[in-house]
């Protein structure tokens, strides 16, 4: 005769916990990815030179400001 | 046709080339697609020769720069208008979404909050998605110069990498076209090959790819033949 399984009880997942999580996972992501842009355009910047440096270099600064921005309105609008 | 690399647009006539073979750098034909470039052109353009609005990082002070390529300015839109079609996702979405509810299944509710919220997590991963594809495009590029050839890389998250070679050292360069994009719009693959086995330059959609190749074999053998020259003249 086999043993009687013991019951598993899953406890009960909180779906909109789980999504704000994901959101917040994914903000922090954004952040990093646009973060790892700024740098790369500085370091490309120094490494090829052209006219086009100091408008690259304010855009990616742009872009992460304003991952930045819309971080901060995304956390605001789920809080 | 074919003009000298001052490109000025003058004609290689009998006394512009005996003026330049008087000079101490070779002279190189330059295809006529450069002539028509500006220093405007020369940020954002897929192939310039003899750029004089760009330097690079450690360039020596007796290097001059001949040729930079980057991959065809087709492929950057291509990558892009692929990526900006997927701006159309959250109206199809949305749309689903009432046309589900207007059938009077309800599989999941969805407040105005996260609505938004999503849009933007939408539109902010578009908007880095293109920005990220142009820096690839623009700082992902190949350059020739009177020394050396260098091919710069960079990657986004897992930093670059910069691979050169001594002009002397490049031995062979073969450029292959494949599929029909690449023959309506005239790029190849470029492979140059250097005296070391592990060393290859893989330049992916290059523009007038065969032009391209032309350029760089008569530069070697220009620039290969000086150098021969000047150690003839100063050994002892």
């Amino acid at each position: 005769m086999l043993p009687e399984l013991p019951t598993i009880s899953l406890p009960a997942i909180n779906l909109e916990w789980f999504a704000k999580a994901l959101v917040y996972i994914l903000l922090f992501g954004f952040i990093v990815f646009a973060g790892f842009m700024w740098r790369e355009v500085v370091l490309g910047s120094r490494v090829l030179t052209t006219k086009a440096t100091p408008l690259a270099r304010f855009m990616a600064g742009f872009l992460f400001f304003m991952v930045l921005g819309f971080s901060v309105l995304v956390v605001y609008l789920l809080w | 046709m074919w003009y000298t690399s001052d490109m000025t647009g003058e004609r290689l006539t009998n006394k512009s080339a005996a003026k330049a073979s008087s000079t101490t750098v070779p002279t190189i034909k330059v295809p006529r697609r450069a002539v028509k470039k500006t220093s405007a052109h020369e940020t954002f353009s897929d192939l310039v020769f003899k750029p004089k609005s760009i330097r690079f990082q450690h360039q020596n002070d007796d290097e001059h720069m001949l040729m930079l390529v980057r991959e065809h300015i087709v492929v950057l839109f291509s990558r892009m208008f692929s990526t900006l079609l997927l701006a159309i996702v959250p109206f199809i979405f949305l749309w689903l979404y009432r046309f589900i509810q207007s059938r009077g299944i309800a599989i999941f509710d969805i407040t105005n909050n996260w609505w938004l919220v999503a849009v933007v997590l939408w539109y902010m991963m578009l908007i880095c998605t293109v920005f990220k594809q142009f820096t690839d495009w623009f700082y992902n590029v190949n350059i020739m110069t009177t020394q050396r050839f260098i091919d710069l890389d960079f990657k986004t998250l897992s930093g670059y990498n910069v691979k050169e070679t001594p002009l002397m050292k490049i031995q062979d360069a073969s450029d292959t076209h494949g599929g029909p994009w690449q023959m309506i719009f005239d790029m190849g693959n470029l492979t140059i090959y250097t005296a070391s086995d592990k060393t290859t330059f893989q330049l992916p959609n290059v523009p007038a790819s065969s032009q391209v190749r032309d350029f760089v074999m008569d530069t070697v053998i220009a620039y290969t033949d000086k150098f021969k020259s000047e150690d003839i003249i100063n050994a002892p």
